[in-house]
């Protein structure tokens, strides 16, 4: 198994299906990824791109892996690669059943560029609002009224 | 799990100085394995785990197993959701008032 950069984790009182829908649904997404929109193909080699509020283009990736409803892996490639040339960093989503009742959501960051302090820096404060926002969402049915910080 | 068994493991594991230094360690170099992470500092690693375990069960650090080795990463996850408990909340009263402020200069500027 390959180095985890950064890792992050949240633990959320739900089931693993709701919260797998949750993380791929293209209506729900801007409900915890600070109003942007996902597009997501249902296989390996399909799209996972993310638009802004704005409609912006934010990230153009791609499936690496899926497999519902415990794993995804996505290339995150962002328009005109901004860390270099190369193979781009990757992410990956992983959902476990914890304890009764309730399921671990794990994000990774897997580097194959450097990624400068700064970013990394947003980065953190980026998926642990996203990581909240998904575990309010998923247990209170309300989106969690974020701040709209930097994106990862 | 509730939130107050949450919250009660976090202010604990927070509440010690020997596992904030650690969380700092982590802060600037994750992935790091026990012997890696408390090298230099003077403990045990019979308490390094000790502390480790409890940060653990705090979910503030996220541990990775890899073969044999256990990798040990900072979580802020569970300090944002402390942030948005107070933070939200205050941001939430004040939108409030300033729908109420709203309400009053209207009703002023009509008398």
């Amino acid at each position: 198994m390959d180095k985890p950069d950064l890792v992050y984790i949240a633990f959320i009182a739900t089931d693993v299906e709701k919260l797998w829908r949750l993380l791929t649904s293209e209506a729900d997404s801007p409900f915890w990824f600070f109003g942007c929109r996902i597009e997501i193909g249902g296989a390996a080699g399909g799209p996972y791109r993310v638009l802004g509020p704005d409609g912006a283009l934010a990230v153009d990736g791609e499936i690496l892996a899926i497999e519902p409803p415990h794993r995804l892996r996505i290339l995150w490639r962002m328009p005109g690669n901004p860390l270099g040339e190369g193979r781009q960093n990757e992410i990956q989503y992983r959902i476990e059943p914890a304890t009764e009742g309730v399921v671990k959501l794990s994000v990774s960051e897997f580097h194959h560029l450097p990624v400068p302090d700064a970013w990394q820096e947003a980065g953190r404060e980026g998926w642990s609002k996203i990581l909240s926002a998904l575990k309010t969402l998923c247990e209170t049915g309300r989106p969690l009224p974020l701040a709209m910080g930097e994106q990862p | 799990m509730s939130r107050g068994v949450d919250e009660d493991l976090l202010f604990r594991a927070l509440a010690d100085p020997v596992r904030r230094q650690l969380l700092d360690r982590l802060r600037a170099a994750q992935g790091l394995t026990l012997a890696v992470l408390i090298d230099g500092l003077p403990m045990t690693r019979q308490g390094a785990s000790k502390h480790l375990a409890m940060l653990e069960a705090a979910n503030l650090v996220a541990v990775v197993r890899r073969g044999r080795e256990k990798l040990h990463y900072l979580n802020p996850v569970p300090i944002q959701q402390i942030a948005a408990r107070w933070i939200g909340a205050f941001e939430a009263d004040r939108v409030a008032g300033l729908v109420e402020f709203k309400r009053r200069i209207e009703e002023d500027g009509q008398a």
